[in-house]
């Protein structure tokens, strides 16, 4: 669409405006999405004084005045003014190269550039999308783009946009949670309902003059539909603490923390220019306007060892940084195989190296060709004088010994292709065993579970001591079944300790699976799942996981899939024997104790999504068994009913054997509550230490209405769920939706294999 | 309060994961060089110059690295017949090309440690020679002088904004967000689409997506 040159002009407009307030590159993406999805293109040319308004024959007069306003309301200063003269004066140093279309004012001595650029205005040509190359008045950047694509321009804006406030929106959330928990205060908690994305707080803020006291919002006709203003009502909860990320009024208040102390420290770290540091009296306000743009440099980008790839690096960027983690291309050009960059990873990330790799190098580029100009003048004889060119020549000597390029170092010589993958052969015999290994095991096990005895009967179990056949042949059944889930158990346990062997198999197959993105996922998962409650997620992700597996059909044999990503997900990494000291260690004791009830609920969950989707062929099946470990020799047997009100899922049966650690009894009844979202009421039967602690709970969750009458559109349900659990479901859709990609990538690039090897 | 901070961070870290370090510089810079060294030998009287993002240093991990050429004589035929001259010196580079790859794979040329691949012209309103050393792209145009000069803007530009080279940061990061999302959907489209089902299915609401999934429905 838009050529890289063109986002860099619209960039440049922007800080321009607003670049007072600018200080992150986050801030400028933010603000780029929001000016950019409303903007007019077609009847303004956006120069690098604002959008100019183009008046047409066929524009009507309202729309001139709105067009009018518009153009006032965003024009501004040139910073960049002499900037732009700088690059005349090249223009006409290089004249005999170019077809410069502001050449003719500039050989007649019109020097000054912001005459000029207003002037060829009137010369611009017209088109769809209209930008106006701040080097060349008559260059249209938007040449290319279509009228078709500007709407698709401006919806990709506003997802991203919104992919971004939903961000800002979770962040709010989470201090929420903070809150909460540090209070310890349920009662205050707001019900919670489903929120409006902040739209249009924007227009708010950039409603220019606004007076920094008076903090009631105002609707603006920014974006000339003043319908899609939806500003928050005094009546939101969320009002006091709106997490808008809102760089115009003030940009420091933004990291305004609860306590003035830090408040000021944010402060401090934003602005420290040299007035500031003379200025004695540090008791500035915080409502001080931002720095000015002469502060020297102080937004180095702190470097964090795990926080390269974020989940909210994920939301803002949904497909390109997807595009470059699974894909595994990140620095191709660089890197033979991704994994090499782990290795960089800890090497690179010095602010200085980074500051270098930036600089440019237009200006030796622009010697060169004057240079190689001069020579040729210098060879023909000219009327000109020489001293000029001599200093010129000078002048260029010098800067080619700054700029001159490195000698070649043999160290970092690019690698040639062919010696990319050099030991591809044995690997990949190795993986191949191991994944038809799986993958028989799992269908032997998918056949099991369809021979799992009816569970109907098994509900009876109280006659079950009558010496009927029928009820032995039963038994004899269910055991076989027991066995062989076991079975699949340790097998699967068994291959999740492979996944060292698999792993390294990976890297050195070059499997398109990226093993950087999977570390960083699980470190990420690790950090959120202590920050939430630790087992009852992991609980609860199992069985989403399965639940999600099950029901996609793209997925023919999930387990072995599913199983191998939860072991990544639950063992604990191998070489983080140095523990972070600031954070809690999780319940259940680690990694393994949690693998094993993972891998329960998904075998449980899968057998019974996978029994309740064939309900259709078997009519009797009202019931279902999640089986737990039970060992041989014991006797005691707890059942847990689930008495489900949703027609196609059955009711469910949980046995569980004393043998099984959940860790904690009330463990146990959280997982049940939060793993029975489609159900409304759960019952669980239970003893303990010969007491009936049996118990109806109510759920996270109920669905109170439900309707399909918007053809299914997911917003027609009406949840009424505690805020927390919203926080929790949301985290997980996300986890698992991730691990549903990571698996479709998989698969097709595995396919995508079979079919290039055949 | 919300912690901006932390997200800050988080964002300038990945700006540092995608911007471009020393050895993709330096990765570049070869290239440049064996490719002047080539105008420089075959056909003295071209001259090869960068320009582009590879130039300014904003390119992304994939980025293409974009060289014009200049022809050292007859500039004033040059600005009166432009598309001429620039068949001409492009017709004239492609040669040079295949002559190396030829070289190279018939041995004569050793210790060559660049692949030239997929050499194509492309007949586009700017005529351009693409091809692929060690795995970058290069696009080769023919007298875009205005190419040099905007990047000289764009330097100056960022020169004044300062902060730690805030303009190009922030370039990189539109760039990701913005141009990548137009391009090679098709696996994404996937993923999103199926998301977007199983959402639907599950009845969650403030999808975190949005209406991404629909998005691509319509892309596609």
């Amino acid at each position: 669409m838009l050529s890289s040159y063109a986002v860099s002009v619209l960039v440049t407009y922007l800080f321009n405006k607003f670049g007072k307030d600018l200080q992150h590159p986050l801030q400028v993406l933010h603000l780029f999405l929001h000016f950019y999805q409303f903007y007019p293109w077609e009847t303004h040319v956006l120069t690098l004084e604002g959008p100019k308004f183009i008046q047409t024959s066929s524009v009507s007069s309202s729309q001139v005045n709105t067009g009018r306003e518009y153009e006032k309301q965003f024009s501004c200063d040139n910073r960049f003014l002499s900037a732009q003269e700088t690059v005349l004066r090249k223009y006409s140093e290089l004249q005999v190269y170019t077809t410069f279309s502001g050449l003719e004012g500039l050989m007649k001595g019109q020097s000054d550039a912001k005459r000029l650029f207003q002037d060829m205005l009137s010369k611009f040509p017209l088109r769809a999308c209209n930008i106006q190359d701040p080097t060349d008045p008559t260059n249209n950047l938007g040449y290319s783009v279509p009228r078709n694509n500007l709407p698709v321009l401006s919806r990709s804006m506003m997802i991203g946009y919104q992919a971004m406030e939903n961000v800002f929106f979770r962040l709010h959330q989470v201090d929420l949670l903070r809150q909460q928990s540090f209070h310890q205060d349920r009662r205050k908690v707001p019900q919670f309902t489903i929120p409006q994305p902040f739209t249009n707080q924007f227009s708010v803020a950039l409603n220019g003059k606004k007076s920094q006291k008076n903090q009631e919002p105002r609707p603006s006709s920014v974006t000339g539909d003043p319908s899609t203003c939806l500003l928050p009502s005094h009546n939101n909860p969320f009002q006091p603490i709106v997490p808008v990320y809102s760089i115009f009024p003030s940009a420091p208040n933004l990291y305004s923390n609860k306590s003035d102390q830090v408040r000021e420290t944010g402060i401090k770290s934003y602005s420290r220019s040299p007035s500031v540091d003379n200025d004695t009296n540090s008791s500035t306000p915080p409502s001080t306007p931002s720095p000015p743009l002469t502060v020297p440099p102080l937004t180095v980008p702190r470097t964090h060892q795990d926080s390269h790839l974020s989940p909210f690096l994920f939301e803002l960027f949904p497909n390109s940084l997807r595009k470059y983690v699974l894909s595994g291309n990140l620095r191709s050009d660089l890197l033979d195989h991704p994994l090499q960059f782990i290795q960089h990873k800890s090497t690179r990330v010095s602010s200085e190296e980074s500051m270098v790799a930036l600089e440019g190098d237009a200006e030796s580029a622009l010697n060169d060709l004057l240079h190689a100009q001069i020579q040729k003048e210098v060879e023909l004889p000219s009327t000109e004088s020489k001293e000029v060119k001599t200093v010129l020549v000078n002048e260029i000597k010098a800067s080619e010994d700054i700029t001159s390029l490195a000698p070649p170092d043999s160290r970092h010589e690019v690698a040639s292709p062919p010696s990319i993958y050099p030991q591809i052969s044995e690997p990949i015999a190795i993986k191949d065993s191991g994944l038809t290994s799986e993958l028989s095991l799992d269908r032997s096990g998918v056949k099991q579970d369809v021979d799992i005895p009816n569970p109907v009967k098994l509900k009876n179990r109280k006659k079950r001591s009558s010496t009927d056949p029928a009820t032995m042949k039963n038994l004899l059944l269910q055991r076989e079944a027991q066995q062989n889930l076991n079975k699949i158990k340790e097998n699967t346990l068994t291959t999740s300790r492979e996944t060292d062997v698999q792993l390294s198999s990976w890297e050195t197959t070059g499997e398109p699976l990226n093993r950087r993105f999977l570390e960083e996922l699980c470190d990420w998962v690790e950090r959120q799942l202590r920050v939430y409650y630790y087992p009852l997620l992991i609980c609860f992700v199992a069985s989403m996981i399965a639940a999600v597996l099950c029901f996609s059909s793209l997925t023919p044999s999930p387990h072995s899939q599913s199983l191998h990503l939860l072991s990544l997900l639950v063992s604990p990494p191998k070489n983080k024997s140095n523990g972070q000291p600031g954070e809690p260690i999780p319940q259940g004791g680690g990694g393994n104790v949690l693998l094993e009830e993972v891998i329960h609920s998904l075998i449980a969950l899968s057998s019974t999504s996978r029994l309740s989707s064939t309900q259709a062929s078997e009519e009797d099946v009202e019931a279902t068994r999640i089986i737990g470990e039970v060992k041989p020799g014991e006797e005691e047997v707890n059942e847990v009913p689930l008495k489900s009100t949703e027609t196609h899922l059955a009711t469910h049966w949980v046995q569980v054997g004393d043998s099984i650690t959940f860790g904690d009894f009330t463990l146990f009844a959280d997982y049940i509550e939060t793993g029975s979202y489609p159900i409304s009421t759960a019952q669980y039967l239970w003893t303990k230490d010969g007491r009936n602690v049996s118990k109806t709970i109510q759920p996270f969750f109920s669905i109170e209405e439900s309707s399909f009458v918007d053809g299914g559109h997911y917003r027609c349900y009406k949840l009424l769920s505690s805020h927390q659990m919203l926080l929790l479901t949301e985290s997980i859709v996300r986890i698992s939706s991730k691990f549903l990609s990571l698996l479709l990538l998989t698969l097709s690039s595995r396919l995508d294999d079979r079919e290039t090897a055949d | 309060m919300v912690d901006f901070q932390s997200l800050e961070e988080e964002v300038s870290g990945f700006v540092q994961l995608i911007q471009p370090t020393k050895q993709s510089n330096d990765a570049r810079r070869k290239v440049y060089e064996y490719f002047k060294g080539l105008v420089d030998q075959r056909c003295k009287e071209l001259l090869i110059l960068p320009t582009g993002s590879s130039c300014s240093r904003t390119y992304l991990p994939d980025g293409d690295l974009d060289l014009i050429v200049v022809s050292r004589n007859s500039q004033s035929e040059e600005v009166s017949q432009p598309q001429q001259q620039q068949l001409l010196s492009l017709g004239r580079l492609f040669s040079v090309l295949t002559e190396e790859i030829s070289l190279k794979e018939n041995g004569i040329v050793e210790n060559n440690r660049f692949t030239i691949r997929n050499v194509e012209f492309v007949n586009a309103r700017t005529k351009l020679l693409h091809c692929r050393v060690n795995n970058i792209g290069v696009d080769i145009t023919f007298h875009q002088i205005s190419g040099i000069v905007a990047l000289y803007f764009i330097e100056k530009v960022n020169k004044i904004v300062g902060r730690a080279n805030l303009f190009k940061r922030s370039l990189l990061l539109v760039k990701v967000s913005n141009f990548l999302s137009s391009r090679r959907i098709s696996t994404d489209a996937l993923v999103e689409l199926v998301f977007e089902r199983k959402c639907d299915l599950w009845g969650w609401a403030g999808y975190p997506w949005g209406e991404g999934g629909h998005a691509f429905v319509l892309c596609r």
